[in-house]
């Protein structure tokens, strides 16, 4: 996955930043998977439209923008100015995990 | 004997390759003392950080980090950092607007207008690691202390929760753990640091709004960040020696 974020303006964000702790993955890459943290909430943390953000930082009106619909259907995760790759569209975006039950910015 | 070629080559090798002093680090490490390790030396580090308001998004990533990495207790009373979004009116800079929603734990709803005659920031607050630390100075049994290498420290085997270095931070950086009665604060996320590991906030803040610095390593890229950009300490009227660098400090911040 880390190669998939080269050359895009998610490249020097760290994999903890958005999957939250990683030592178990680090240690068995293949056993522990990475949490797969839900788009519309994950996403809308940063990119949400709010006065207080720098001018210059990306930011939409979520609700208006996506109309509910997951950031992952139009942007790749790792490199958002790209369209997601095939496989990555049919899989289930939303499993349960410890970084979307707290509350989004909206 | 119950052992293995396997196992046997992977010892030896391991003993060849880290001979002496590596080895005792290596042990020291894996042990949980890195400061006993001959390789981390007190002495040869000076800690700071460097945090760029103007990168700042308020996504609350940092305070969720060092919550998760260090046990804090979930309570919106209790942060080792936290983060506060400011609300100034046009050249008021005496009575800033500040809100910090948990700390900005859950992020920030948004509460104003564009266009509404007033600028609106994020200010990402932790211990300022003071070289000449208040709360140090007001510790009566000594709990408190500043580490040789720059970390305001506390042993909460000494601390009575007398609270005298609560009211004693000009920063509002401590607070009582409701779980021990003993005083918390950021260490730096000194079981990283001395590891050779950035802070659990600087590893997840996607922007690099805050960077951790070692002041005393000469090829440490905060140099270049302190000689590039304009910085500021919080309070340096109060002359606590802080090592938390900000640029793009608005006069509103306190």
């Amino acid at each position: 996955v880390p190669e998939a974020a080269k050359g895009g303006p998610h490249a020097a964000i760290r994999c903890e930043a958005c999957h939250g702790p990683l030592a178990g993955h680090a240690a068995d890459p293949a056993g522990k998977q990475a949490v797969r943290p839900d788009p519309r909430v994950l996403c809308a943390r940063c990119h949400a439209a709010n006065v207080a953000r720098p001018a210059r930082f990306p930011q939409v009106d979520v609700a208006e923008h996506a109309g509910g619909e997951a950031c992952t259907t139009c942007h790749a995760a790792h490199n958002p100015l790209a369209p997601p790759a095939e496989e990555v569209k049919s899989k289930d975006l939303t499993p349960a995990g410890p970084i979307q039950q707290k509350g989004g910015t909206k | 004997v119950n052992q293995d070629r396997r196992d046997f080559l992977a010892r030896s090798g391991k003993l060849l390759v880290l001979t002496g002093a590596a080895q005792v680090a290596l042990e020291s490490v894996l042990r949980g003392e890195p400061e006993a390790a001959p390789s981390y030396r007190t002495a040869e580090h000076w800690w700071g950080m460097a945090i760029d308001v103007e990168k700042c998004i308020g996504c609350g990533n940092c305070v969720r980090a060092c919550k998760e990495e260090n046990d804090v207790p979930r309570e919106p009373s209790c942060f080792r950092t936290w983060v506060e979004r400011y609300h100034v009116p046009d050249g008021d800079i005496e009575r800033p607007q500040v809100d910090s929603p948990n700390g900005g734990y859950d992020g920030f709803p948004e509460r104003y207008r564009a266009g509404d005659g007033a600028k609106s920031f994020y200010v990402p607050k932790l211990c300022n690691h003071c070289a000449h630390s208040p709360c140090v100075q007001v510790c009566p049994v000594g709990a408190t202390f500043e580490s040789p290498d720059g970390v305001v420290l506390v042993d909460k085997s000494y601390c009575l929760g007398c609270r005298y270095c609560v009211q004693a931070c000009p920063y509002g950086c401590r607070f009582i753990d409701p779980r021990t009665r003993t005083v918390d604060k950021c260490t730096l996320c000194y079981h990283r640091i001395t590891k050779g590991l950035t802070t659990a906030c600087c590893e997840a803040c996607p922007t690099g709004a805050r960077v951790l610095g070692d002041l005393k390593d000469p090829k440490d890229p905060i140099h270049e960040f302190l000689r590039t950009h304009k910085v500021q300490v919080l309070k340096p009227q109060m002359a606590t020696g802080s090592k938390a660098y900000y640029n793009g400090l608005d006069g509103s911040v306190r």
